[in-house]
């Protein structure tokens, strides 16, 4: 792309939307128009016929829940689960997908393996899990380490493969010891593709543990949310659905600092890409 | 391992599968553990279900379920994308109620559709289209925001305008980002058709697999899985050569400036 046509994109993605305060109450009026649709929407014959409580109703129970041990409880459950998933599959993914990414020959023996492998869903192997550990916290690990390790392993091997060897020339020729290596040559090339990995395994951790819990009943969201719907309570069910949306939330808000701390300089977090 | 021979290539490419099969072929023959059964036994416990019976009964409702769901969400995806791809100040607007949205895992919408639909096919396939529609979505809107502002503007000039600008300036050239959120559509996908087969009513590949399970008929259990896989990979590289016969203009594109003819 010319320099010109930069310029011309930088003025028109620049150009102001309008004025922060009228954004903010428009977005603000948006909320509040789907919250009304919601509730308009649970008075109609469609909205009576699935259940659908009104947002008020809904809200009042979610507020009821935050006193109880059996929420924090289920809450913290699913996030054992997850972070522990999660840290299983970055101990097992990074560093096996940065060995295959950093010789060509291995990276295409493994690719067919890989490829199928990543296509079987994790949840195909519940029912072997649960004959195998039962209802234990074993089984949401193990399924969502098979489901979360593709992406870090694969975009661990990105990571290696795309290491540009010159750094190899600058390492010799600068004498540079094995630790400033990894911190100033290996790291700052690397972690981009790897925190780009981990923000969709982070998400993936709570999509698989809460259908663990769902379909095998071990504690957690998912289990309380089939739960309410097996005695229909549609106003604890609804509940719990915001809960697991205020969850990935701040699952996706811990993984973006996070990706500002490791790469604060790199131009995705900077803003410079657009 | 650029310029080698085809024939080199492909053997580096297989010959690791091989040899896993072959180990696991004569390690689980030789420990017969009830959860990892030998697999001569589920070779021969699949050609009995899957020929062709079972591929009548399970895995074809499964597959048109997971296909038309994929369908609808990837359309929905695209049609709403462009809306709020072209219109900024909505999409601005709407952002926050967006986000809230997408971070709901998909599965935990479950219950609550099949309050309103059951436990049959709409169910399912309505399951598919939900988490098949935000990675389209969220996708497209991106690509239509990045179209080349000269090329808006040059429509501009020549007065290029509603369906026009959309078939042969939008659309195409938003297509690649496009094709890479319905290819994580696809795999989403996948996950809800077995998800939903686990919950919802008797059919399909995921309730084979429960169900076998259920009669602690570990041979079946595998049977079904390794059937998964080959459906799975083999839906993977159909939708890999439908995108590479419409982007066969942007890979060229891109494969000649690369080369700098």
């Amino acid at each position: 792309m010319s320099s010109t046509t930069t310029i011309v994109l930088r003025t028109l993605k620049q150009r102001p939307t309008g004025n922060q305060g009228r954004r903010i109450a428009l977005r603000v009026a948006v909320v509040i128009a789907a919250l009304l649709v919601w509730h308009l929407f649970s008075l109609t014959a469609l909205g009576r016929s699935g259940d659908v409580p009104s947002p008020i109703v809904a809200f009042e129970r979610l507020f009821e829940l935050w006193g109880t041990a059996v929420y924090w409880n289920a809450v913290a459950t699913t996030m054992t689960s997850w972070g522990l998933g999660l840290l299983v599959s970055v101990i097992v993914g990074v560093p096996l997908g940065l060995i295959i990414g950093s010789n060509a020959k291995i990276e295409v023996s493994v690719r067919l393996i890989v490829d199928f492998l990543r296509t079987i869903p994790s949840i195909a192997f519940l029912p072997l899990a649960l004959l195998m550990f039962g209802v234990d916290l074993r089984t949401p690990v193990i399924l969502i380490f098979l489901a979360a390790v593709w992406p870090l392993l694969i975009q661990s091997t990105y990571a290696a493969s795309q290491i540009d060897p010159v750094l190899k020339q600058v390492r010799r020729s600068f004498h540079l010891s094995w630790w400033q290596y990894i911190r100033f040559q290996f790291a700052p090339s690397a972690l981009p593709f790897i925190t780009t990995g981990l923000r969709i395994a982070a998400t993936i951790c709570l999509l698989t543990a809460i259908a663990v819990e769902l379909l095998s009943g071990a504690p957690g969201v998912g289990s309380q949310l089939q739960g309410a719907l097996i005695v229909s309570q549609s106003a604890t069910l609804y509940a719990y659905v915001l809960t697991a949306g205020v969850l990935g939330i701040l699952i996706n808000v811990l993984l973006v600092w996070l990706q500002r701390v490791l790469i604060w300089w790199h131009p995705s977090v900077r803003g410079d890409a657009r | 391992m650029k310029g080698t021979s085809f024939a080199k290539r492909f053997a580096w490419e297989i010959w690791l599968p091989i040899v896993l099969l072959v180990v696991w072929y004569f390690v689980s023959e030789r420990f017969n553990s009830f959860y990892f059964p030998p697999l001569s036994e589920i070779l021969s416990a699949s050609a009995q279900i899957w020929i062709w019976q079972g591929t009548i009964d399970d895995v074809v409702p499964s597959v048109v379920r997971l296909v038309s769901g994929f369908i609808i969400g990837t359309i929905a995806g695209i049609v709403v994308g462009v809306a709020l791809g072209l219109w900024r100040a909505a999409e601005d607007a709407v952002r926050p109620v967006l986000e809230f949205l997408r971070a709901v895992p998909g599965v935990a919408l479950l219950p609550l559709v099949i309050l309103f639909l059951g436990v049959g096919d709409s169910m399912k396939i309505v399951m598919i289209a939900i988490v098949s529609f935000w990675p389209v979505l969220l996708n497209t809107i991106d690509a239509v925001r990045s179209v080349e502002p000269v090329q808006l503007q040059v429509s501009r000039s020549f007065h290029i305008g509603g369906f026009d600008r959309l078939a042969f300036i939008l659309l195409p050239s938003s297509a690649p980002q496009v094709f890479a959120g319905a290819r994580t559509a696809l795999a989403t996908s996948v996950i809800a058709m077995v998800f939903t087969e686990m919950v919802g009513s008797p059919g399909g590949i995921g309730y084979f697999i429960l169900n076998a399970q259920r009669r602690f008929d570990t041979v079946d259990m595998w049977s079904g899985i390794l059937v998964l896989g080959i459906v799975g990979y083999l839906l993977n590289n159909l939708f890999r050569l439908v995108e590479m016969k419409v982007l066969r203009w942007h890979h060229q594109m891109t494969s000649r400036a690369q080369t700098g003819a």
